[in-house]
This record gives C-alpha cells, structure tokens and sequence, in this order.
C-alpha cells in the first residue's frame, strides 16, 4: 500500500474511532455477561455451557441475588451469540466488525409489598433490547460502541455504551480488564428506577430521574481446561450516576458482580469431502417427524424410566419436525445440531400454537454384533425452547402450582430408537430408525432469570420416525 | 527346511483364534468359574461358536448381577483371553436408566474381533449400552448392543428376571496378569 493510502486509512480508522466515542456516550456493565470463548479456526463453532450470576443490588433492601445460567454459544461467519447477547455480523474483519444484536437485560426489582414504602411499587422487568454494535481492534485493543433500545415494550428507552478491552493471551490464559461508560435516556432510568405518583407511599416519594452516565470496570478471563472445555470467570464494578442513586428506591451508587461458567465447544457442520466417509447410521442431515401428548410426571426420571401416563391437567398435543445437521461423527456417538418446529393441538383449552427448539444432541449407537449396522441409537439433548404464545399444559400446571410461566425456555429432549430395518427392509427405508422420544421445557428449577425464575414446565412423550440421510 | 517347519509352526501359534483352549488356574476361583462360563456359552449357544473360532480376545465374566427400580446397578469380575492365554482381569460396572424393574444374574461374554477393538477395551471408558434383555435373554443367549462394531456381546441368563428397555453406560476396568 502507499503512503498516501496509508495515510487514507488511518484517518478513516481515527475518524471510525471517533464517530464510535461520538455514538457511545455509554457505560454499560453488560460486558460482564459477555462469555470470552476462545478463537477456534473453525467456519462455525457452537458451544453449550452453564454458568452462575451473583452480586450485590443497589435497590432499597434487597440483598444480594444469584441465579445461574444457561450457556448458548455460537461463533460463526454470520450469527453469533455469546453469553446475554447474540446476533448478526454485518461486516466482520480483522479490524472492523458490525453487528446487529439482540441482548438481555438482567436488570429487574421485584417490590417486597410487606416493606413499608414498597407497598404501590410496580415490577419493573428484564427485557430484551436490540441494537447495534461496532467494534474496532488494534494492538492497543479493542474498542467497542453499542446502542440499544427496548425490543419487548417495558422500558421502552434507550442506552448507549462505549467499551474499551484489552485482552492479553497466557497460554491457556486469557485475561481482557476493560472499562465501559454508558449512557442511559430518561425512559430507562425513570422504568428502573423511578417512582409514579399512583407507586408513591409514605418513605417512597415520586420520583423522576434525569438521564444517566454510568461507569463499570471489570476483567474477563478463560481458561482452557482441554481444547474443547473452558472455565471462565468476570468481575466487574458499575457506578451510577446519582440520578440512579438518588432515587428513594436505591440505597448505593456502586454494585459489584461476578459471572462464572463452563462451556464445551463442539466442532462446525461436518464436511463431508473433506473427511471420512460416514459409515451406517450416520449421515450429514436428519429429519424427524414425531406426534407427542402432554405427560403426567417429569422427564428425570420418571419419564425417562418408561412412565409415560397422559396428563390429567390438559390433555394437549403435537406432531413435529425436526432437522439435524451433523456436527462430529463419532464411532460411538455423533453430534448434530437439530432445530424442532412443533405445532401444539390445544384441544379447546386456548388457540392451536407453534414452539421452536434449537438444540445440541449426542446420538450413541449400539451395533449388532460384528457388525457396522447399528442395532439401536439412544441420545441426548439441551438447548432452549421458545413458544409463540403460553402453552395451555403450561398455564394449567403452573397456575396449579402457583408458579409462573414464560415463552422461552430450556429445552431437554432424551430419544431411543431402533432402525427400521430390523422390522422389514425396503429401500425408502434404510438408515430409517423408529422410537419413542421424551421432551422438557423448563426453566431450570426457578434459579435462572434468564428464564424468567420459572420453576416447572411442561413434559411430551413422543414417537417419531428419523430418516439419515 | 527344520527352519521353514518352525517358522510355519511358530505364526501358526501366534494366529491361534481366541477360541483355543485356555487352561484356567485351578486355585483361582474366577478362573474356574470364567472356563465354566465359556464351556456353557459354547455348548448351549452353538450360533456362537463362529465368535470363538474367529474372535481376536475375549472377555468372559461368569457373574454379572444387575437390579434395580427404573435405575439399575450391575457389577461382574470377568477375564480376558487372547489366543490361548489369559491375558487380564476385568471389572464391569453399569448403570442403566430406563423401564426396568427386578433382579438378575447372567454371564456374559464379549468378542473382539481385533487388536483395536481389545485395546479401545482395556482403556478404562464409559460406554452407551442399550438393554432390551427381558424375555429375549431369559430364553438364553441374550444380546446386548456392541458399543463398538467389531465387538459382539452375548448373556447367559443364570437367575431372576428382570424386564427392562434400557440405556446407559458401562465401565470395564482392565487389569493385566502380572
């Protein structure tokens, strides 16, 4: 390249640089959720991991919370996802990166209404906000502009952050301190942490913030335990502006929080040219076709044990379909990314729905004797569940348990199969497997509020036939 | 030619199948048992005897006692032969999770049909085993999944009844004879 080019790019990065400061009026303690996982070379990494949230709560007389949480991961050419936050890269480069995200916003305050003060106080809620994002690197580091508004209605304001990381590699090592300034309107502040006349009590005047300027510091770190499997842990420490902390509902200015986890990496889509040749049994793609019926009991382990008595609270149904794509064939077991589009029969009890679940599943084969052909197939998988409106078997037991319900959560799934060839042979058949399959919603006992503190679900006992092809 | 007579004699010996006779210490009480075991799968499961006659190894465990409630536990000691010797000891362990109920004894016995398949065996790891035994074993040479392909697994039902289709793992420690 010339001077003159030379010259040229510098000033745009200055000027990307700048025009990032300008955006990122910011701060933000939303890095800390961020899971540092490690740079595989690979087209597409997906991972699967959980982790645990603590620290200390700025809000009137609450102590300080813990909760755990799910690990979805995704590193790929265009989708991504990586601890609270996930998306679409626009533009990805060595120096530049664009992305339009979707994040969670953890940030909640549940009113204690036997508290004097609290006593008209309204929920205020996490959400999920949606935005954009830029990232420019260097070897100074990392500088990072997010701006993000309410994508599900309860805040309803905006935020904007400017993020400076360093990361240093140790090995198996890795540590990246950073600093996050962060900017939030009038409307978020005044949903958190403002109080209406109608919320006001006696200790509890009414109270509107001002837009703030908050601060956070934190580190994150990794450490690669084997090629694969990582530990992580971040800590950070945020301080409010006062017009956060002079609301009658604060007590502090600073929170401190701390997020640690493990996480397994899998290994990208499965190319075939490049690498072996399958053998019986295995194949790039699955399709799966499954009818199901709401279960009595839970799928650990009653269900799993083979009782799979219909449910006496809502006699609802499904019929399924699922695609797998493989990730790492095995010779005992395979890995397949599957995505489940379902649509539930709700007999009467509210409007027919649809649900969606994207899971990681490991399929063990067991093979007749001496032989490549295999003689079973049982598997196991985790990943998460999004339903489009409340399942009906849902509302009914959890309204039956005085528990809450939610659209998004964790999915389970166990299958066992045999191949259909061992019944009769035909050729539309072959690499055919027919069984029974137990799925579960549920959000992690109650303990996950990225699940909403949902504590129960709801449980399907399915048959399905599976085609590999 | 004396040399040529040897060399013939001496690959012959070392191709022996597993299926040759192996003679078990008659002071070790896991021995006995484990020829005894071997002796009635030949016998009363003579489908089995192409499994003997071409196996590279194999490993017989004449008392494998499994039982539980939708959670099943099973132990069994066992031993390895390869060739005509008595290469290890061998302790298996499962657990099974899945519609099963009762108790029961069984012997079991596992083919490798080659070096790989007894090497992957001697590594102390889990294994996915499938368990659709119930009446199928009861009536005798009960097959059990191989977790591998070149591995066949085969039980003797001895005593109980257990009903059961189930999945889980198991765990085969391998000690060499010193």
């Amino acid at each position: 390249m010339s001077a003159r080019g030379q010259t040229i790019r510098r000033l745009l990065q200055l000027l990307g640089c700048a025009l990032l400061a300008c955006l990122a009026t910011v701060a933000v303690a939303q890095e800390i959720w961020r899971v540092p996982a490690p740079d595989t070379g690979q087209v597409v990494t997906p991972g699967l991991g959980a982790g645990a949230r603590g620290g200390t709560n700025i809000y009137r007389g609450e102590n300080p919370y813990g909760d755990i949480f799910p690990l979805y991961m995704l590193d790929s050419r265009w989708l991504f996802a990586e601890g609270n936050v996930g998306g679409l890269h626009l533009v990805r480069n060595a120096r530049w990166q664009f992305d339009v995200i979707a994040r969670y916003r953890f940030d909640q305050f549940k009113p204690d209404i036997n508290r004097p003060g609290d006593e008209n106080l309204q929920t205020r809620k996490q959400t999920t906000d949606a935005g954009l994002a830029a990232e420019y690197r260097a070897n100074w580091g990392e500088l990072r502009a997010v701006w993000v508004t309410d994508a599900q209605s309860r805040h309803r304001g905006q935020e904007f952050e400017l993020t400076y990381r360093r990361g240093f590699d140790r090995g198996d090592w890795f540590f990246a301190p950073y600093l996050t300034l962060s900017w939030q309107d009038e409307d978020l502040t005044g949903y958190y942490f403002g109080v209406s006349p109608e919320e006001a009590a006696p200790g509890t005047p009414v109270y509107r913030p001002d837009d703030a300027f908050n601060a956070a510091v934190g580190l994150n770190t990794r450490w690669m335990l084997t090629d694969r499997i990582f530990l992580q842990g971040n800590v950070a420490f945020k301080v409010y502006a006062s017009s956060i902390s002079d609301s009658p509902i604060v007590d502090d200015s600073v929170d401190a929080n701390a997020f640690i986890g493990a996480g397994y990496l899998f290994d990208g889509p499965y190319d075939r040219n490049k690498r072996d040749k399958l053998g019986a049994g295995q194949g790039l793609w699955t399709y799966r076709v499954n009818y199901g019926y709401a279960a009595e009991e839970n799928i650990f382990p009653l269900l799993m044990a083979g009782v799979w008595e219909e449910s006496t609270e809502g006699r609802t149904d499904l019929v399924g379909l699922t695609i797998g794509r493989l990730l790492r064939p095995g010779k005992r077991a395979d890995v397949y990314a599957r995505l489940a589009t379902i649509r539930h029969f709700e007999k009467g009890l509210q409007d027919d729905t649809w649900s969606f679940a994207g899971s990681l599943m490991i399929i063990g084969r067991g093979y007749l004797p001496w032989s490549d052909k295999p003689a079973f197939r049982w598997g196991f998988g985790w990943g998460a569940s999004y339903s489009v409106d409340l399942l009906a078997i849902e509302r009914i037991k959890q309204a039956n348990r005085g528990d809450k319900n939610n659209q998004f959560l964790g999915y389970m799934e166990w299958q066992v199969d045999v191949p259909i060839d061992l019944l009769f042979k035909s050729k539309l058949t072959r690499n055919c497997f027919v069984g029974a399959s137990v799925m579960h919603r549920s959000g992690m006992w109650g303990f996950a509020t990225f699940f909403g503190d949902v504590s129960g679900g709801s449980d399907f006992v399915g048959f399905h036939v599976e085609c590999v092809r | 030619m004396t040399r040529l007579c040897i060399a013939l004699l001496l690959a012959l010996m070392l191709a022996s199948p597993a299926a040759a006779d192996w003679q078990p210490d008659q002071n070790e009480k896991l021995q006995v048992r484990a020829k005894e075991a071997a002796e009635r799968f030949r016998s009363e499961q003579p489908k089995l005897q192409r499994f003997f006659d071409e196996a590279y190894a194999y490993a017989v465990f004449p008392r494998v006692t499994r039982g539980g409630l939708m959670f099943a536990l099973g132990r069994g000691k066992g031993v390895v032969i390869e060739g005509n010797e008595l290469i290890g000891y061998v302790t298996h362990w499962q657990l099974t999770l899945g519609a099963q109920l009762g108790a029961q004894q069984h012997a079991q016995i596992i083919f490798f049909r080659d070096a790989e398949a007894l090497e992957a065996f001697k590594k102390v790891t889990p294994e996915f085993i499938g368990q659709a035994s119930a009446a199928l074993a009861t009536v005798g040479g009960g097959l059990s999944p191989g977790y591998l392909p070149s591995v066949a697994i085969f039980n003797l039902m001895k005593g109980g009844l257990m009903l059961e289709v189930a999945a889980g793992a198991a765990r085969y420690r391998y000690r060499p004879v010193k």
